[in-house]
């Protein structure tokens, strides 16, 4: 499992849990009220200030990763509906997909939905930021916290005992049906069902049920003795449970309050009171700073007129002017084709990759 | 003075009890007993005759959890398990459950010793206490940090019962609590079990198919037979008939067997033993009563060489060479290091060892589930790293400890095409391997039943008429005998044998040691990813320090035959069978 708690003596790991859950509320708190595109910058500190927990925590980059991996699809997808739908901010156009516009009463365009727009990129980047600030906490909370502190804690803030054996049952059955299901997909494999072998439509079909099925009814026989054993120890007999962990506040806990609540009123100040924005114009200070540097040393170098003739040269190719044609317009200009063609490149490496894995042989 | 009190007044006592499952067959029948202080319960059985219901019955998981029709009367501690709150009862009577794996309640072994007797608001410092010594006396201390799923099935189980233990009960219940463990490890909670009836004056009532450490322990036995008691009384008075226990499917001690039989054939032997105080139990028990009859002539020994296992052919079915795995995990496991093993066509070779010394991860090599990290793993001479799983399959069958894991479609014949279906057999052929694997696991009239509704020994058959159905070259047992009873674990390892007389390869993993001497060939001893051992079961059972050193232990015949060689007893015999014959009245 990506998140689980794995002890490292860091100040971290010894911190209350209830600190980590500020945290993770106030992450929550601030997403919400991050709804102008101004906000990126806002947005970004915040995540940089959650890197250093990372660091302070040691957690490992590769969950972070995971999680960035399993939101890929979300992140394109917001990119490109944002695109094609937020029509505040710059309205230039990079791309036009299709042509899809909206009249008014007077035969006049509208609004046109099949292009994407510099405002609605940088929405979505506004959106794909708020997602990451609120996700990159989670693994600070989960992965430096063992599921002991974490339901002390709990009990100290009066949350009803049954609803953290709730929680705490959820946590033990996560790993459980991942080695439930991974101890099915082996023992049917020796059955000759061959999952890995099988295509997507296969795999649609008729694949899950022999994995789902024992899955589910193997969960809910694991559920009925789970019944039997917390009932048979005594489970709810009292509400004053003890509470074996010592959950006092340390110095290190007001500390990590303090930094946290900080940088938080930090936040609100520079979204509410500061009314220049400052925190916007230094990004797009940097921002241009870093663009014009870039466009300037194209320019010397003469990079760009070998990129344009490079441009005009795939274009002049049989099958990627035909794509190329297509996206070589509007801000694209003159790049277009070498987009194209690196997408396709990309494609086929990745088709290379598919049929060149090591094809196993079927025995006799 | 108190406990002359209590020794009047029985801890547990139950009287006339009758229960029917709610919308089920009728579970208990008319049963009766009492437990004193200290002493402790064996109750014996097959499975399905009622013994997980009656242990329900005292800790009032019936009627709280699973509810029922019930008649006659229970008194646990003076309290009635019908009328008490469970929680109430739970700080009386503890209950360590069959499955170790379902009843981990909380993410840590620590938090588990700490679970019951926090609900229970004990003070701290008297939890850590209780914590510290349950952990020590289970054998699990220093592991408090561990998650469950880095734990082997038998520290869950020490974990279970030590997390029992921290309630501090009165009565102790246990559901089959070694089931997964390793002899050594068997006799060692059963030792903590003898230890705590006596100096911590707990009732402990336990049900096992283990019968040799029953009859070593217990203070009172308790046979059920569907659901009413069969016999009752001490383990030498039960013992002793054990023709009835036969008839019941549990099976008496080895040593007790051969006595049984011994008293038949030889007038007088039966006065002999009532002389010392009645059949023996033990192997030591069992030695000294032969020795005196030996010494003083009564019988005598005139050799009779056990039956050599079949000639093996030279076709090599499996072979591993240096192969060495290491599970890729955050902090990594080497699993295997360096073994080779050879199983040629027509042997039936056990891998036997201690939880976690890599049996398992050696099956799944050859199944092509894993792939070693070093060296080469072939089946019927290909490299399985070249080959499908799906094709593996076709050369080997593995039958599940937990059949649980496979099932899954709405009538047993169904369950059975399905594999057939994935080798992509016509249907006149899934027909009749159908009906011929049926017929071989003897399951042909349950054909159209929800496998789910068997019971466990029912459905592992299932499992196994599914892998015996696709006729593979080899077979693979693991832990056949995992709760399993007397007769189911025997069940599986005849079909094992019939396959192996048809030209098949049985390889099995167990740790029952009375299981592997009576069926297997050849043993593999494996311990921390290493082969130790490997040779035929007489050699290797006569290797004390490999033994020891994979925490196994000779069956109690083997044992005795090693105990009697000055008499001539050249060989490690292993059954009962083959002792017996070895035996003739003296003095001609």
């Amino acid at each position: 499992m990506a998140f689980e708690y794995v002890k490292k003596d860091t100040p971290l790991d010894r911190m209350s849990p209830l600190v980590k859950l500020l945290l993770m509320s106030l992450a929550l708190i601030l997403v919400i009220q991050c709804t102008k595109i101004e906000h990126i910058s806002i947005l970004l500190i915040w995540i940089i200030f959650g890197s250093l927990w990372w660091l302070v925590g040691k957690v490992e980059l590769s969950s972070l990763g995971f999680i960035l991996k399993l939101l890929s699809m979300l992140f394109v997808f917001l990119f490109v509906v944002q695109g094609l739908t937020y029509r505040f901010g710059d309205t230039t156009v990079i791309l036009q997909l299709i042509n899809f516009p909206f009249f008014d009463d007077h035969g006049n365009v509208v609004v046109n939905y099949g292009e994407v727009t510099v405002g609605g990129m940088m929405y979505g980047l506004l959106v794909m930021l708020r997602v990451i600030a609120v996700v990159s906490v989670i693994p600070i909370f989960t992965m430096t916290s063992p599921m002991t502190k974490i339901s002390g804690a709990l009990t100290k803030i009066h949350v009803p005992p049954k609803i953290i054996f709730m929680f705490i049952t959820a946590m033990r059955f996560v790993p459980l049906v991942q080695e439930s299901m991974d101890a099915i997909i082996e023992a049917q494999k020796t059955r000759g069902f061959d999952i890995d072998a099988a295509n997507m439509y296969q795999k649609f079909r008729r694949a899950y049920v022999p994995i789902i099925t024992p899955l589910l009814l193997l969960m809910f026989r694991r559920a009925m003795d789970l019944e039997v054993a917390i009932n048979a120890r005594a489970f709810g007999a009292r509400e004053d449970i003890t509470n074996m962990e010592d959950l006092s506040f340390k110095a290190r806990d007001y500390l990590g309050i303090i930094i946290i609540v900080g940088i938080f009123s930090l936040m609100m100040y520079l979204m509410y009171f500061e009314t220049t924005s400052i925190t916007w114009r230094y990004l797009s200070i940097i921002v241009s700073t870093i663009l014009t540097v870039m466009n300037g040393f194209i320019v010397t170098t003469g990079l760009d007129v070998i990129l344009q003739n490079l441009n005009q040269f795939l274009l002049s190719l049989p099958v990627l002017n035909w794509i190329g044609g297509f996206l070589n317009q509007n801000l694209l200009l003159g790049y277009g084709a070498i987009i194209a063609a690196l997408l396709i490149v990309y494609v086929v490496y990745k088709l290379i990759r598919r049929t060149t894995r090591k094809k196993k042989r079927v025995k006799r | 003075m108190e406990s002359a009190i209590m020794n009047e007044t029985p801890t547990v006592k139950v009287d006339n009890v009758t229960f029917t499952y709610e919308r089920g067959p009728l579970a208990l029948q008319e049963i009766s007993f009492e437990v004193k202080k200290g002493e402790i319960l064996g109750i014996l059985g097959a499975n399905g005759v009622g013994k997980t219901t009656l242990c329900f019955h005292l800790n009032g998981i019936i009627p709280t959890v699973y509810t029922g029709v019930e008649k006659g009367s229970i008194s646990l501690c003076g309290l009635d398990p019908w009328e008490t709150p469970i929680i109430q009862l739970a700080s009386k009577a503890s209950m360590v459950l069959q499955d170790p794996e379902s009843q981990f309640t909380t993410t840590n072994v620590e938090s588990e010793l700490f679970f019951g007797p926090a609900n229970l608001a004990v003070d701290r410092d008297e939890i850590l206490r209780r914590a510290a010594w349950a952990a020590k006396v289970c054998g699990i201390d220093g592991l408090e940090e561990r998650k469950p799923k880095e734990l082997s099935g038998g520290q869950k189980q020490r974990v279970a019962l030590a997390a029992g233990l921290t309630m501090l009960p009165e009565v102790l219940i246990l559901d089959e609590p070694t089931s997964q463990l390793d002899p050594i490890g068997t006799t060692e909670v059963f030792d903590v079990i003898k230890q705590l009836a006596n100096t911590e004056n707990m009732t402990i009532i336990i049900t096992s198919h283990k019968t040799d450490e029953i009859a070593r322990l217990a203070s009172k036995v308790l046979v059920l037979s569907e659901g009413s008691v069969k016999a009752l009384g001490t383990p030498r008075e039960i013992f002793s008939q054990t023709e009835l226990l036969e008839s019941v499917g549990v099976n008496p001690p080895a040593v007790t067997v051969l006595a049984a039989r011994m008293a038949k054939k030889f007038p007088g032997f039966q006065e002999r033993c009532d002389r010392i105080g009645g059949i023996p139990l033990t192997v030591d028990e069992a030695y000294l009563l032969l020795k005196d009859l030996l010494d003083e002539g009564f019988l005598q020994v005139e050799w009779k060489e056990p039956p050599a296992p079949p000639p093996v052919s030279d076709e090599i079915m499996l072979e591993s060479e240096n192969v060495t795995f290491v599970y890729p995990t955050r902090v990594p496991v080497t699993a295997l290091r360096d073994v080779n093993l050879t199983i040629h066509q027509g042997e039936i070779v056990a891998i036997v060892g201690q939880n976690g010394s890599g049996k398992t991860t050696l099956v799944k090599l050859f199944l092509g589930l894993l792939e070693a990290t070093q060296g080469v793993t072939k089946v019927e001479g290909e490299d399985v790293a070249e080959l499908t799983t799906g094709s593996i399959a076709k050369s080997i069958a593995l039958i599940l400890q937990n059949p649980d894991y496979q099932l899954f479609c709405i009538s047993v014949e169904k369950e059975i095409e399905f594999g057939l279906r994935n080798l992509g057999l016509p249907e006149d052929e899934i027909a009749r391997r159908v009906e011929q694997s049926l017929e071989e696991v003897d399951l042909e009239v349950l054909r159209d039943i929800f496998p789910f509704r068997l019971s466990f020994g029912d459905r592992r058959k299932v499992a196994a008429a599914a892998g015996i159905a696709m006729d593979p070259e080899i077979l693979i047992l693991d832990e056949p005998t995992t709760a399993q009873d007397y007769r189911g674990r025997h069940v599986l390892c005849q079909i094992a044998t019939r396959m192996r007389e048809k030209g098949k390869t049985i390889v099995m993993i167990s740790h029952d040691m009375d299981l592997v001497a009576q069926y297997a060939d050849r043993l593999v001893v494996m311990a921390e990813g290493r082969i130790l051992a490997d040779g035929p079961k007489r050699e290797i059972f006569g290797m004390h320090e490999v033994m020891d050193k994979a925490f196994m232990k000779p069956p109690q015949i083997t044992q005795l035959s090693q105990k009697l060689e000055s008499y001539g007893i050249k060989k490690n015999l292993v059954t009962v069978d083959e002792m017996f014959a070895c035996f003739k009245t003296g003095g001609a």
